[in-house]
């Protein structure tokens, strides 16, 4: 009877073992496992969603979200989606107060290099990605590096704003040119030259705001050899004889062809500016062209779209990338991730695209063939950004100091000061103070 | 016998009723001060604490632990230049403000203490300023000092006093101002207003026989209406002080530290490093700086306001 009752005890101890080592492995299933779809079909109905995205400057991509998205996925599935749009410059507090927090949005739209800044904080999208990516006959190169962090996907590319200088083609050609400049020297001099003979200037924002200061100071930068840091991102670079030249050039730029007051601008107020035929130019996304079309024939007939001109190292462009993440704190992705799914497969992002005449670019390759939204050949130029854009931190990899610095527009303060009389030699050697910071190096 | 009798009137004694728990002064006092307890609790002593210990660790958004770093984070931004630009333009801006607000605020209530038609509709009109929301009226401030369409520019320029618009929020200097501008102009009614409150408080028979000894009206101000306002004063200075050396939103919106990080204030510093760059240590610890600052100011008003009721 003892003998029984002491095997029946090692038994439940061994049962309540096994039973323990079951739960425990229950339990790390889901973190094992990248994507819960492969464990069967996610169930929608009855399920709510909530995407935070950004407001676009284009208001029909907000409606495709609005609209669109609800009536063609989330009726018919059965999902409670509710679509949260905030501006481009008020997203971040709110994604990062959600993080923080370990509550909000199941699906949140990311800027720039965000998804390094907050990778221990996002679930693993690498399945979604690698699909996305497949379908739409491959990322671009940039929009990789952004969503990429370590070899896992932390975040799918939703697309990118690429910026292209608008310019009057008929205050060009009065002022004695024949077509937009290729070269940055040519630039200021057919700049001064336009705001002599028209009393307008090139429009350029150098302030903290998320789109068109960066978009600008950063290509302008690896056009003449300069960077944050070399390759490898161990070594700063900043304060270099490329960075000077870049930043003799800007002045020169900026003097000639430029007004201070774009000190003070935001991404709208070049918008605003450039429909009140205030400057001659600006580098902005296709909104100004767009908005022009629909409410100024006029201006849209004078106004041509070019690429950043090339300096001495060549031409680069710095897209405004966005990505979706699925943040850790959300319990049942399932929906979420069945939600970017949708989105971006090909056929869905073309008609998103449709609707934004093209605002938004693809992050694959499909997006400047198949699902061209334009046959307007003044559009063209836009083809070409997600070949040529590159990422914060170009030339090492994009890192979570570089977005850290990209966050605290180490690099537009930079131009800034040398646009508000600083010297060159001052203005580097103030960046490299605050990105030895920054890079903690 | 007697003891036993006692038990049993206990027993049969019934229980006390909410009511007399409530009459019991001990008790009554807990049970009000509790909600005030509660929100201080929650809403200011937690985020506090918080700051505090965030700011001795190397917390970020991008990690989900943080380890104690002691004071590094404090004396990191020692060295950083955007940091020292901040202080210096904190200091500016709360020095310049709060002496205009306080010199246009003295003189506002002078006159509004003076009896004319629709002086209440004045004095309300006067509020106006501090009632409104403070990000609306940046936003109004914003289109005044717009690079490209300032009403203030359209005005300049075609009056022929200059060629050319002031770049209000594109120049570090200008930009300086126009914040300083907004500010006074939202400030100076709170003033205003405590100091009119203060004023009629004044004797007016003190001024009288001034008067009829010969005092002059600057001598009665400057003799008897001061010196009877100075507490008000006082208070209105440093709740003033501790307003603007961690103001936000006006700047916020209007420059967002701009151009060049010349307007940054350690309030929004401290933003764009916690939220915008993530970095929530060392944004905790650029808003401790302005602690210091603050408790000075606190322990000069409780002393003051201690030292004005024991009198």
């Amino acid at each position: 009877m003892e003998a029984r009752e002491i095997a029946t005890n090692r038994l439940s101890r061994r049962r309540f073992l096994y039973g323990a080592a079951a739960l425990a492995a229950a339990a790390c299933a889901p973190a094992a496992s990248p994507s819960p779809s492969a464990s069967g079909p996610v169930v929608l109905k009855g399920t709510k969603v909530q995407l935070l995205h950004w407001t676009s400057f284009v208001p029909d991509e907000d409606k495709w979200f609005k609209e669109t998205l609800v009536n063609d996925w989330a009726k018919p599935n059965g999902v409670d989606l509710t679509v949260e749009l905030v501006s481009a410059n008020e997203a971040q507090p709110k994604i990062v107060a959600a993080l923080q927090a370990g509550g909000g949005p199941d699906v949140m739209l990311l800027q720039w290099t965000w998804s390094h800044l907050y990778a221990d904080k996002l679930a693993d999208v690498s399945d979604i990605a690698e699909k996305v990516g497949s379908d739409g006959g491959g990322f671009y190169d940039a929009m990789k590096q952004n969503a990429q962090v370590q070899g896992t996907w932390r975040a799918v590319p939703f697309g990118m704003l690429g910026n292209a200088i608008h310019y009057r083609d008929s205050l060009l050609k009065d002022a004695g040119a024949t077509k937009f400049p290729e070269t940055w020297s040519e630039l200021t001099k057919v700049g001064a030259d336009v705001k002599a003979k028209s009393k307008l200037f090139l429009g350029q924002a150098i302030g903290h705001s998320f789109g068109d200061p960066p978009t600008f100071v950063q290509p302008f930068l690896w056009s003449y050899g300069g960077s944050e840091t070399d390759e490898s991102g161990k070594k700063l670079a900043v304060n270099s004889a490329a960075t000077k030249d870049a930043l003799v050039a800007f002045k020169d730029l900026f003097s000639k062809a430029a007004d201070p007051q774009v000190l003070s601008w935001d991404d709208s107020a070049n918008n605003r500016s450039y429909a009140a035929k205030q400057i001659w130019a600006t580098l902005n996304g296709a909104s100004i062209y767009l908005t022009a079309v629909k409410d100024a024939p006029d201006l849209a007939k004078d106004t041509k779209l070019a690429l950043l001109p090339s300096g001495p190292k060549g031409q680069f462009l710095l897209a405004v990338p966005f990505q979706y993440a699925v943040p850790k704190y959300v319990k049942d992705p399932g929906p979420a991730r069945e939600l970017i799914s949708y989105i971006m497969a090909p056929k869905n992002y073309g008609s998103f695209m449709k609707a934004g005449k093209g605002y938004t670019l693809a992050p694959y390759k499909k997006g400047e063939g198949d699902l061209w939204p334009s046959t307007d050949a003044t559009f063209d130029p836009f083809r070409k950004i997600g070949t040529l854009t590159k990422w914060y931190g170009y030339p090492a990899p994009p890192s979570t100091a570089a977005a850290e610095s990209g966050s605290k527009y180490i690099l537009v303060d930079m131009f800034a000061k040398v646009a508000q009389g600083d010297t060159p030699e001052s203005a580097m050697s103030w960046a490299e103070g605050e990105l030895k910071r920054v890079y903690k190096l | 016998m007697r003891a036993e009798a006692r038990e049993h009137a206990i027993a049969a004694r019934p229980p006390l009723s909410i009511g007399e728990v409530l009459d019991r002064q001990g008790v009554l006092a807990y049970v009000l001060l509790f909600p005030g307890l509660l929100i201080l609790t929650v809403f200011i002593a937690y985020p506090f604490v918080t700051s505090l210990w965030l700011a001795v660790t190397d917390q970020s958004v991008s990690t989900s632990g943080a380890r104690f770093i002691g004071l590094e984070n404090f004396i990191g931004e020692l060295g950083s230049q955007i940091f020292q630009q901040t202080v210096r333009n904190t200091l500016v801006y709360t020095a310049v403000t709060v002496v205009f607000k306080l010199v246009l605020g003295i003189a506002l209530a002078v006159l509004m203490n003076q009896s004319f038609r629709l002086k209440n509709l004045a004095r309300a009109a006067l509020l106006l300023p501090w009632i409104v929301p403070t990000a609306l009226s940046a936003i109004a401030w914003l289109w005044l000092f717009d690079a490209t369409f300032s009403v203030f520019n359209w005005l300049l320029v075609h009056s022929g006093l200059t060629t050319r618009g002031i770049n209000w929020l594109g120049e570090g200097g200008w930009a300086m101002t126009a914040i300083i501008i907004a500010n006074v102009w939202r400030g100076t009614p709170f003033f205003a207003i405590t100091i009119l409150a203060g004023l009629q408080t004044v004797d007016r028979e003190l001024l009288e026989a001034a008067s009829v000894d010969g005092a002059s009206t600057w001598q009665r101000f400057w003799r008897i209406t001061l010196p009877l306002v100075r507490p008000v004063l006082l208070i209105v200075l440093l709740f003033s002080t501790i307003w603007t050396i961690s103001d936000f939103q006006l700047v916020y919106v209007l420059t967002r530290g701009g151009p060049a990080n010349s307007t940054h204030l350690l309030g929004t510093l401290a933003y764009d490093v916690a939220v915008r760059a993530g970095q929530l240590s060392e944004g905790a610890a650029i808003s401790l700086y302005m602690f210091p600052v603050l408790i000075v100011c606190v322990v000069a008003l409780l002393l003051y306001l201690r030292r004005s009721s024991t009198t």
